[in-house]
């Protein structure tokens, strides 16, 4: 079996948070974000470096995701749980291919049909995921320094427009604790290493790289806050459906370099494409474990077809999805990729020392 | 076991072929046969070194023990088998019924060696691979004097018997690779080995991807740069050419001349042809594009301009920049099969109705006919054709997903490229290697060229015996 | 995308009973079976999910 590296793990993690850097917005959408938000990556920041030493426990212990439920809850607590993770998982792939197609075709595409962009996007996965996830962490290797370079070369360029006066000030914790689960909500995508554990190598090697990623991704995303803030305001942002498209869009050098806006389209599609191959990898991996059969290439399609069953049924609207987004899938996510794992670490450690407990005391005895 | 071989047994295998002569010499007590084939063999050698040398009194075995025949290269043959190979080959074999010794008088007609025509380079040695292995082996040894250089030689092809040569360092190269290069050799299984594609088709890992997963070079300084890195190198009897295994992409995109001038220029001469190799792939996809359906993200003036140039063209963007390619692949076809003094006609008549009737006749827009023709200048600069054609038919590909699709095309089209790229492996080592699939991504002379001084160590991906290149 | 669940009856019969080489039997009836629920229940009724959360919300 082809392993990647935790290094390549991390990295496509880093790399999905890209994507839903438009949907950071939502919070503002929804009248909970204000000119403070910048502050919230800091503080889901410093909960996500709390949130790697949990991990980091969990990948140390050798065991995949599976094993690890069926040592703290049992056999069939652990089948019931993957199942609730394989639902969760399908849904999240189609609410994230949904998400794709709908930018795609709001932005750029406004005359054609989403369905169009849903099955190529589809037929690429499969196409790609055929030779194993090492094939697009191998290509994300490529991607993520290109996607790192125009967010931070269209983030300087924003800089200078930025108002200082639209983010001060800084007063309500409510909002920042709102962004903030959002902000937490798409890094917990890290959670899904722990899926791929016995296809990694280099496991000791993840609180480093964990560590060092959280503080990279808090600090853009504190910039890209600021940036999208201080430039267009917190009303104006409220009213727009992707405010750091819209503030892309302005920028310009001279007459020559003008709407560069097409460099966030690019990188949104790549993105979203190492998220839907990520996801999709690490649930049908899952799969895999809990069938006990290791071979998932074969469900490629099918998945992938289901998911195409499911994108329509995401919503009708932007405000349908925007909503279902907000109200079920970041609950969601905050449960199943942070409290599960905690959760999964404390009964694991517990159960441990009941057995070392009933182990010395037989002894005794 | 040594067989006795029959020298009327030799006879009968080689009785209907005109150029296999014999030359009988009476001993004592039995006959001496000489057996060879003419125009293989070096005439003058063969009567002065051995059959003048042939003792009336004395056995083979003992002329040749006693140094009556003193010729250097003799060996004896154990085997019916193994005179008949040693007679094609061109060696001269003498029986006298009991033993049998074969003698390398051979002198066959073989070109010099000469520049190479494919990899010129204007400061690195100028010798290239002739047809002839072993004058390809001396190449090597001449440049790598060392004891650790082994040559291992194979027979391949069924009917063909070619002698095909695997070196490696055996002090440098990984003992996996080398096995893993010799198992594959080993499993060849043609009749013969004519044409190149043979044995790049058996070292490829996957058959189906129109890059190449082998490095080909007709430069013996190119292979033994390769082998000191801990490679593999494969040489074939009948071909001027040379086998590196594993091939990396880095490694089609670096030049002799790389390592032979300053290395801060080269090393923008390398980046500007990792620009290129993207400019060639997706300038045409992306022009198709942005003109036809993202209009609006043209600057202003960019857009007007191409506008302009537009006006009377008939056809659509697309048309005009497939259509371009097409032909240009047809002037390419053209030139290549043309003699060299109607290659030349050629190049002016495609230049003249490509470029300027076509543009007077408004068939084409001049804005697509200078992305068309940067796109082929950066396609020129790659600089190993085998993979310049790969991205040359993704290059197609590309532009014609941008027109049906736009940019999210390109975008679609340069994922599934990338990921041609990233599930290639040669020999366990990712194709993308060292930007992706290894264990630390490195530039250092892969992306930018290094001192020699100061790139100490040997590819991490290749996992040799000794990293360490210098102190 | 509607239609996307037919593609899934096709393609589920040859791999299941034609060419009979799919060895995750549970998982591949369990994606299909879903998609074609899904598929069918989106064609016929326009379900979207944001019905279910719809009543929760108000």
């Amino acid at each position: 079996m082809r392993k990647m590296s935790m290094r390549q793990t991390l990295m496509m993690v880093v790399s999905i948070i890209f994507s839903p850097t438009v949907r950071l917005f939502s919070a503002f959408v929804s009248g909970r974000g204000d000119q403070g938000a910048w502050v919230a990556p800091i503080v889901a920041g410093c909960g996500m470096i709390l949130f790697v030493l949990v991990l980091d426990r969990l990948i140390r212990d050798n065991r995949n995701f599976y094993q690890h439920l069926e040592y703290s809850f049992g056999i069939f607590g652990a089948k019931a749980l993957a199942w609730i993770y394989i639902l969760w998982g399908i849904l999240l792939s189609s609410v994230q291919i949904r998400y794709y197609a709908q930018r795609v075709a709001s932005t750029i595409y406004t005359e054609i049909d989403m369905g169009v962009f849903v099955f190529i996007f589809l037929a690429i996965c499969v196409y790609v995921l055929n030779s194993g996830i090492v094939t697009v962490a191998r290509m994300n290797e490529l991607f993520l320094p290109v996607i790192l370079i125009v967010t931070v070369a269209l983030l300087g360029l924003l800089s200078a427009k930025i108002d200082l006066r639209a983010l001060f000030p800084v007063n309500n914790p409510l909002s920042i604790a709102h962004v903030a689960l959002f902000n937490l909500a798409s890094m917990g995508y890290v959670t899904f290493t722990l899926f791929f554990v016995d296809e990694i190598e280099q496991k000791e090697k993840f609180k480093k790289y964990a560590v060092w990623g959280t503080i990279g991704v808090s600090l853009c995303l504190v910039w890209l806050l600021l940036a999208v803030i201080g430039t267009i305001g917190p009303t104006v942002i409220e009213k727009l459906p992707y405010p750091f498209f819209a503030v892309v869009k302005q920028i310009s050098i001279g007459e020559f370099l003008q709407h560069i806006e097409a460099f966030v389209i690019t990188l949104w599609i790549v993105s979203d494409f190492v998220m839907t191959c990520f996801i999709s990898s690490a649930i049908l991996k899952l799969m895999g474990l809990v069938t006990k059969k290791g071979n998932t290439r074969e469900l490629l399609i099918p998945y992938f077809a289901l998911c195409a069953c499911l994108v329509p049924m995401m919503g009708r609207t932007n405000f349908e999805l925007e909503t279902l987004s907000e109200k079920v899938f970041i609950p969601l996510n905050l449960i199943l990729l942070f409290a599960m794992p905690i959760v999964i670490l404390l009964v694991g450690r517990i159960k441990n020392k009941i057995k070392k407990h009933c182990a010395g005391e037989r002894k005794m005895i | 076991m040594k067989e006795s071989i029959s020298p009327r047994e030799i006879i009968d295998v080689f009785n209907k072929n005109t150029d296999f002569k014999q030359r009988i010499i009476k001993n004592e007590n039995k006959n001496i046969y000489i057996f060879f084939i003419e125009g293989m063999i070096d005439r003058v050698a063969l009567t002065q070194f051995v059959i003048d040398n042939v003792p009336k009194e004395l056995s083979l075995r003992k002329a040749v023990e006693n140094g009556k025949i003193s010729f250097c290269a003799c060996a004896e043959a154990e085997s019916k088998k193994a005179v008949i190979s040693g007679i094609l080959r061109g060696m001269a074999a003498v029986l006298d019924g009991e033993d049998a010794y074969l003698f390398d008088v051979r002198k066959t007609e073989k070109r010099s060696v000469s520049q190479p025509d494919e990899e010129s380079s204007v400061k690195a040695s100028k010798d290239c691979f002739v047809e002839e292995v072993k004058v390809n082996t001396t190449l090597l040894r001449k440049k790598i004097i060392s004891e650790h250089l082994v040559l291992e030689s194979i027979q391949i092809g069924k009917q063909s018997n070619t002698e095909v040569v695997l070196a490696y360092m055996d002090n440098v190269a990984n003992g996996d690779l080398i096995k893993a290069v010799r198992e594959k050799l080993d499993k060849i299984d043609v009749d013969g080995i004519i044409t190149p594609g043979v044995i790049e088709q058996y070292l490829s890992s996957k058959l189906y991807s129109v890059f190449p997963q082998t490095v080909i070079t007709e430069r013996p300084d190119k292979v033994c740069r390769h082998l000191l890195s801990g490679r593999c190198a494969v040489l074939v009897d009948g071909l001027p050419i040379g086998y590196i295994v594993p091939a990396t992409v880095s490694q089609f995109m670096s030049t002799p001349d790389d390592y032979s001038g300053n290395f801060i220029f080269a090393s923008v001469v390398r980046v500007l042809r990792y620009f290129l190799l993207f400019v060639q792939v997706l300038l045409p996809g992306a022009y198709i594009a942005l003109t036809t359906f993202h209009y609006e993200m043209l600057p202003s003036k960019l857009a007007l301009s191409i506008a302009q140039a537009k006006s009377g063209v008939p056809f659509p963007v697309a048309f005009e920049i497939l259509a371009m390619l097409a032909l240009f692949e047809v002037l390419v076809q053209a030139g290549l099969h043309m003699p060299k003094s109607s290659g030349q006609a050629v190049s002016i008549v495609g230049a003249l109705v490509v470029g300027e009737a076509a543009i007077n006749a408004d068939l084409i827009s001049p804005a697509a006919l200078i992305i068309v023709a940067v796109s082929v200048i950066c396609s020129f600069a790659m600089p190993n054709q085998e993979f310049g054609n790969g991205l040359r038919l993704w290059r197609v590909v590309i532009a014609l997903a941008g027109s049906v699709l736009g940019l999210f095309g390109v975008v679609a089209g340069g994922i599934v490229l990338l990921s041609n790229f990233a599930r290639l492996e040669s020999f366990g080592v990712p194709y993308l290697a060292p930007f992706a699939g290894v264990k630390k991504i490195r530039l250092r002379d892969e992306l930018v060229v290094f001192p020699d001084k100061l790139n100490r160590f040997r590819p991490s991906e290749l996992n040799v015996k000794n990293r360490r290149r210098t102190k | 995308m509607k239609y996307a669940f037919l593609f899934l009856i096709a393609y589920g019969i040859i791999e299941l009973f034609v060419l009979k080489r799919v060895q995750n039997k549970i998982a591949f009836c369990f994606l299909c079976v879903s998609g074609i629920l899904a598929g069918a229940a989106n064609l016929l009724f326009e379900f979207s999910f944001f019905d279910l959360i719809k009543g929760v919300l108000q």
